[in-house]
């Protein structure tokens, strides 16, 4: 029968989180390194072609989560990646520690610290940029397409906040942890392949969502009416939007909190469960 | 120590075990001896919890091998043979890992390191292949674990490692701890093991002490054809015929563990006879 020291001891996690930073610290500064070098030549691209708002809140959301979700799941996908191996395997099971204290230091490591550093590195990057480019349109200033107004200076994108004109924001943030799980739990789960194998079952678990969104919801809706993510818009004759029903804002934030908490939650249980039957 | 009760294992489709049996005692260095794929690494792993039983039961050291709880992992340590060392210094590698040990004598892995002639490197990923085995085996040594599981320990080693891997093991081996080790080197573990475990088809055919070996064989080296003809096993060569012996007159001779070994996998019914 397992005991709770059998289980989990502070001690002997913390002795994991310093061996893993031992061993792996060099990786992760140049992968920071190199994400915030993609950062700022994405940026400075956008600079160098763009004719109208430079870099603006919009411009800053596509590259603050594109690079979140694709830098986030392949490293996820690689946490585990000794599992793929007999060698690394043996060596990865075989240290004194429990298999939840193992999950939570590539959680520590893959989660919290991963989504710090990255995030640090955008605004490390992002702010210098955002400023930049501010003064470009200060010092030459420009108008809205078949406009006389003037574009104003772009503001600094809050990734914690919606903003007006992404409401999607926040749950593309609670989404975030969801796939990453998804990938971690790919990485213990396949012993080949494992992020491209994760990627085609994400990619099955959208398909099947955006089906059941966009055909079983909409096939209970009235006419005229559609939906639209937890969102239902009724066109009129001309086809614009003229009424939309949204959830009540607990019920939204119920729903982000389950994609934020719970969806991750429930794969990293089932993680750890396939940690434990692993065999290498 | 260890206790195998029916084992059945197979990969996929692929019967490995099937009704293995095997009780292991503490204070021994065990040689488990086999032809390359018959399932001694796969053996081993099931011992140390890295693949589960299909049926029957394993105890290791009264623990469930497969759960792999922490205080089991102390206590049992498995040399793979090919493993992977991180791009860190030996005395980074020893910071990180010893720790999880409660028993690592650090001392002890010096000595045994400084016996193996493991040189000092900025890495650890700089040393050959048999440097670091030497390393390894030389952590596993010093973890003072009750049990130590070691696949093919002398594949990588040269002339004079395995030399002193002999050396080291038995001036390691003492009545608290047990080491098993698989090999197809049978000459490498000559004078180092205490009983030898064979293993053919998915079955231990034979389990003995060498000193029963000693006791109940005679190996000789002999001109004479009436011994060649009452012998359990013979290997004609120009310097005689190398038999075995029953040994009914108590005589005297060393175990030749690759004789032994052919002789059993020829004829394991005719050889375990003289062990009942």
């Amino acid at each position: 029968m397992n005991t709770i020291s059998d289980t989990f001891s502070f001690h002997r996690w913390w002795l994991l989180v310093t061996k893993h930073w031992s061993e792996n610290y060099r990786r992760y500064l140049l992968v920071l390194l190199a994400i915030g070098g993609l950062l700022l030549a994405w940026f400075s691209f956008i600079l160098m072609v763009s004719q109208l708002t430079l870099i603006d809140t919009f411009m800053q959301f596509v590259a603050y989560f594109a690079g979140l979700y694709l830098v986030g799941c392949l490293y996820a996908s690689w946490l585990f990646a000794d599992l793929n191996s007999s060698q690394g395997g043996i060596g990865f099971l075989a240290l004194p520690a429990s298999h939840l204290e193992k999950l939570l230091c590539a959680l520590f490591f893959g989660v919290l610290l991963f989504f710090i550093g990255y995030t640090l590195v955008f605004y490390l990057v992002d702010i210098p940029m955002l400023r930049l480019s501010n003064s470009i349109l200060i010092k030459y200033p420009r108008n809205y397409q078949g406009t006389s107004v003037q574009i104003p200076p772009g503001p600094l994108y809050n990734v914690f906040h919606n903003q007006a004109f992404i409401p999607e924001s926040r749950t593309f943030l609670a989404g975030f942890f969801s796939a990453q799980a998804l990938f971690f739990l790919g990485s213990v789960y396949f012993t080949r392949w494992t992020f491209i194998k994760s990627v085609i079952v994400g990619l099955l678990c959208l398909l099947v969502f955006v089906i059941i969104d966009a055909r079983l919801i909409n096939f209970f809706l009235p006419s005229g009416w559609h939906d639209v993510f937890f969102l239902w818009i009724h066109n009129d004759a001309d086809q614009h939007p003229s009424q939309y029903i949204r959830l009540p804002h607990t019920t939204e934030k119920i729903l982000n909190i389950f994609i934020a908490v719970c969806a991750p939650l429930f794969l990293w249980i089932i993680t750890w469960q396939r940690l434990k039957e692993k065999e290498v | 120590m260890i206790d195998i009760v029916n084992l059945h294992f197979s990969y996929g489709q692929r019967p490995v075990f099937s009704g293995l049996n095997l009780r292991l005692g503490p204070g021994r260095i065990c040689g488990l001896l086999g032809r390359n794929g018959t399932g001694k690494s796969t053996l081993l792993r099931n011992i140390g919890g890295f693949l589960f039983p299909h049926k029957g039961q394993i105890t290791t050291l009264g623990f469930q091998p497969g759960r792999r709880q922490p205080a089991f992992l102390q206590q049992v340590v498995l040399l793979p043979e090919t493993f992977q060392l991180p791009p860190i210094s030996m005395r980074q590698w020893l910071k990180n890992n010893a720790p999880f040990y409660p028993r690592f004598d650090i001392e002890a892995f010096h000595h045994y390191a400084k016996d193996f002639d493991v040189p000092s490197t900025p890495r650890l990923t700089e040393l050959s292949y048999g440097q670091q085995k030497k390393a390894m085996i030389s952590f596993a040594l010093a973890t003072n674990a009750p049990l130590l599981l070691m696949d093919e320990p002398t594949n990588g080693l040269d002339i004079a490692g395995k030399s002193q891997f002999r050396k080291i093991i038995a001036g390691a081996i003492d009545e608290s701890r047990s080491i098993l080790i698989s090999t197809h080197q049978v000459k490498d573990l000559e004078q180092l093991i205490d009983q030898v475990l064979i293993i053919d088809e998915g079955k231990i055919i034979f389990d003995q002490p060498l000193a029963s070996v000693a006791d109940k064989l005679l190996f000789k080296l002999s001109f004479d054809p009436i011994e060649e003809e009452q012998s359990l096993y013979c290997e004609t060569s120009f310097k005689g015929s190398a038999l075995i012996l029953p040994n009914t007159e108590q005589k005297e001779s060393r175990p030749d563990l690759e004789m032994l070994y052919k002789a059993i996998t020829t004829d394991p019914v005719t050889i375990n006879a003289r062990f009942k």
